[in-house]
């Protein structure tokens, strides 16, 4: 059983028209964090992903979750 | 509000700065260890070391904001995914060292080398190689 972390940080962030940059500045972190967690090259730590859902208004599980 | 150019700028400067400082560091070491077994001159040594020490000093000032950038520009020039490039550039400088150290003792049946030159070259090569790694993962993050 191998389950893999989706990130649905891109999608989320085109729905409301941010840019990378925007995102990286309502939390605070540089635009390469955003670029590396959407690219999947970094998976943030829990404070970040709930800084993440906190700056979209939802859930982490909204923006992240397994494969099945 | 953070300003994104900047912090892009200063992050970019500084992983440039690591590849830089990984060069000078080879450099001198090979230079100096030339100059000890006869394949160089030795007058590069002391000046060698006082440009080194310069430049780490300037590097740690200056490259991760310093003195002079307010405290939320400090804070996303070192956010989560910089921390994260700097463990994995450490790892990379561990296996550096575990192949400097198998190197070092390969060379060493044919060219006597000394306790200190071993040191040396063990720690010149897994530094640069954990710079270098954290270079090019900073650069590849901010270009994608």
């Amino acid at each position: 059983m191998s389950e893999e972390l989706v990130v649905r940080l891109r999608d989320a962030r085109a729905e409301r028209g941010w840019t990378q940059a925007e995102l990286a500045d309502r939390i605070g972190v540089s635009r390469k964090t955003i670029n590396t967690i959407e690219n999947g090259v970094f998976v943030p730590s829990t404070v970040l992903a709930l800084k993440l859902a906190r700056a979209f208004e939802t859930q982490v599980e909204a923006l992240f979750g397994l494969s099945d | 509000m953070i300003d994104q150019i900047q912090v892009e700028r200063v992050a970019r400067r500084r992983a440039w700065g690591a590849r830089f400082m990984a060069g000078v560091l080879l450099t001198t070491a090979m230079h100096d260890i030339g100059a000890i077994y006869g394949y160089a001159n030795g007058g590069f040594s002391i000046a060698s070391q006082a440009l080194w020490v310069i430049v780490i000093l300037l590097f740690l000032l200056f490259a991760g904001g310093g003195l002079v950038r307010t405290s939320a520009m400090r804070a996303a020039l070192y956010d989560e995914s910089t921390i994260e490039h700097g463990r994995r550039a450490l790892e990379f400088g561990f296996w550096g060292a575990l192949l400097a150290c198998g190197v070092t003792w390969a060379v060493s049946g044919k060219v006597p080398i000394g306790g200190p030159d071993v040191a040396r070259a063990v720690v010149t090569y897994s530094v640069a190689m954990a710079l270098v790694r954290f270079a090019t993962l900073e650069m590849k993050a901010l270009e994608e």
